[in-house]
């Protein structure tokens, strides 16, 4: 059974101003689709099609020696992560537990704003900023190079932030701290990561 | 926009050329290559609005953060192991820079270098350095001999290019071996087949070879115009490539002299003026494994 891209969480220009319509339809539309249409190519017939996606993430890791469908398959899983982390109208505060756990974590929400912007940055080429809870409630920013992501290191991501050039450019261009701004003050969806956060604290 | 955009062409070549009158004056230095022709010149394969931000953001951001971190390792007493002028050999040397700099070289000072040969090497559509006639003997006869042909090898390279996943590059490089002296290989982010197989990095074919002719695959490259379509700019870039500077890379990589990639002129609102070479004339050598020896030979302190 080849996979199918969930549909987008909100209409192309819901996020606009803070991310463009024309961005949606390239990233979700084309980016994201091909690594779907790609992915499902490359598993058809194979054991991978009767996994779920992060079993056919895992598999294809293949303990750090990936295979060509490791590329399509994370970066699915990925994007799709990314579009649920986000919401018109987003940004804000968290609350509750998560921003206790913020607070315990980094000192603030402000400090945690800053490492969470500064893995962006420094995420030299194309990659993923991160946000990471374990069983306890600690959290840590992390940073990953192209398709990499945190589920391969058994880790639970609660929160990410697309740095491909795909995801800004059209917007704001070479610009990559401002983009980042607007994900971290417009964007994000705060209480979609509070739901993972009581999942991977559960 | 349009407004905006001659604005800015006006000020990018003004800046180019005052940066060029400081080196004169100053030390020899790393600096942008001064474009020969217009950042509009290339349309409509590649458009003025990415050339603005390719050429004038991206790229000069490289040169700049390259010249902060060598001007904060020798202001902090760091011996250098080349000359802080030659960018070539400060990439070639990479293994032999201390941390951090070597990260910050390795991506600032790639991303300087690798530019440098880009936009060296591009031309206006239609002129007749583009045309496969322009490409010297010595050239062609390598490329059909490693290759069948030059179709065959820019099919070949497209097809590298367009497999490149994430940010990096597609490169023709020289190889040195003199029964394959041509070969293709592709490097990840800013990295450069000079700098050699890094630690922890991806294997790259024909590690240490010296490019001639290198294909940006980063999105900013692409993007404003072409979204995710890479292919449509593939198509458009080797109608603007400048195949009588990729045979004059050709052949300064055989004879072992370094890549010229900082000299030329600015292009002058005026007369013209000279820019500095920054460290072009020195004796380097290229080629396969040769590039490191020669670099370790120019031992400078600076």
């Amino acid at each position: 059974m080849p996979f199918t891209l969930p549909p987008l969480p909100y209409a192309m220009d819901a996020l606009e101003p803070h991310m463009s319509k024309r961005t949606l339809e390239f990233h979700y539309g084309k980016h994201h689709q091909a690594y779907l249409d790609n992915m499902n190519k490359q598993i058809a017939g194979s054991e991978l099609e009767a996994k779920t996606l992060e079993g056919v993430v895992l598999s294809s890791w293949n303990n750090g020696s990936p295979t060509p469908v490791f590329n399509n398959a994370a970066q699915v899983w990925n994007h799709t992560f990314f579009w649920e982390n986000m919401k018109p109208n987003g940004g804000g505060a968290p609350s509750g537990k998560l921003a206790d756990a913020i607070n315990a974590s980094f000192g603030s929400l402000d400090e945690f704003k800053a490492q969470f912007k500064n893995a962006g940055a420094t995420q030299f080429g194309s990659g993923w900023a991160w946000l990471v809870a374990d069983k306890a409630g600690k959290l840590t920013v992390e940073k990953t190079p192209n398709a990499v992501t945190p589920l391969v290191e058994g880790k639970t991501p609660i929160l990410t932030m697309d740095v491909w050039e795909h995801a800004y450019y059209l917007d704001v261009q070479n610009r990559r701290p401002d983009y980042m701004n607007t994900f971290v003050e417009k964007l994000i969806d705060w209480e979609a990561v509070a739901k993972r956060f009581e999942a991977a604290t559960a | 926009m349009a407004r905006i955009i001659s604005y800015m062409n006006r000020f990018v070549i003004v800046a180019a050329a005052a940066s060029a009158l400081l080196a004169c004056s100053a030390q020899a230095q790393i600096q942008q290559v001064a474009l020969p022709y217009a950042l509009d010149a290339l349309e409509p394969e590649i458009d003025n609005a990415t050339m603005n931000f390719h050429y004038g953001t991206h790229y000069a951001t490289y040169v700049n953060n390259t010249l902060a971190a060598l001007k904060n390792a020798t202001d902090s007493g760091v011996r250098l192991p080349v000359a802080t002028s030659n960018l070539t050999a400060l990439i070639s040397s990479i293994k032999r820079l201390p941390s951090p700099l070597n990260t910050t070289i390795r991506n600032q000072g790639g991303g300087a270098w690798n530019h440098a040969l880009y936009f060296k090497h591009l031309t206006p559509p239609g002129s007749p350095a583009t045309q496969s006639t322009a490409i010297s003997a010595p050239l062609r006869d390598a490329i059909n001999a490693n290759f069948g042909s030059v179709d065959n090898m820019t099919a070949a390279l497209s097809a590298a290019a367009g497999k490149v996943f994430g940010s990096g590059w597609a490169w023709l490089c020289y190889t040195g071996n003199s029964s394959a002296d041509l070969a293709i290989t592709t490097t990840p982010n800013q990295d450069n087949p000079l700098m050699g197989q890094l630690p922890g990095a991806p294997a790259v074919s024909a590690a240490g070879c010296t490019p001639i002719l290198g294909i940006d695959v980063w999105e900013h490259a692409y993007y404003l115009k072409h979204g995710p379509k890479r292919p449509a700019y593939l198509e458009s870039f080797w109608k603007v490539l400048n195949w009588q500077q990729v045979s004059k890379n050709y052949d300064s990589a055989v004879q072992g002299l370094e890549l010229d990639l900082s000299e030329a002129a600015p292009r002058a609102l005026e007369a013209p003026s000279k820019a500095v070479s920054a460290g072009s004339s020195s004796s380097g050598s290229a080629g396969f494994g040769a590039m490191a020896a020669a670099a370790a030979a120019l031992l400078a302190v600076v």
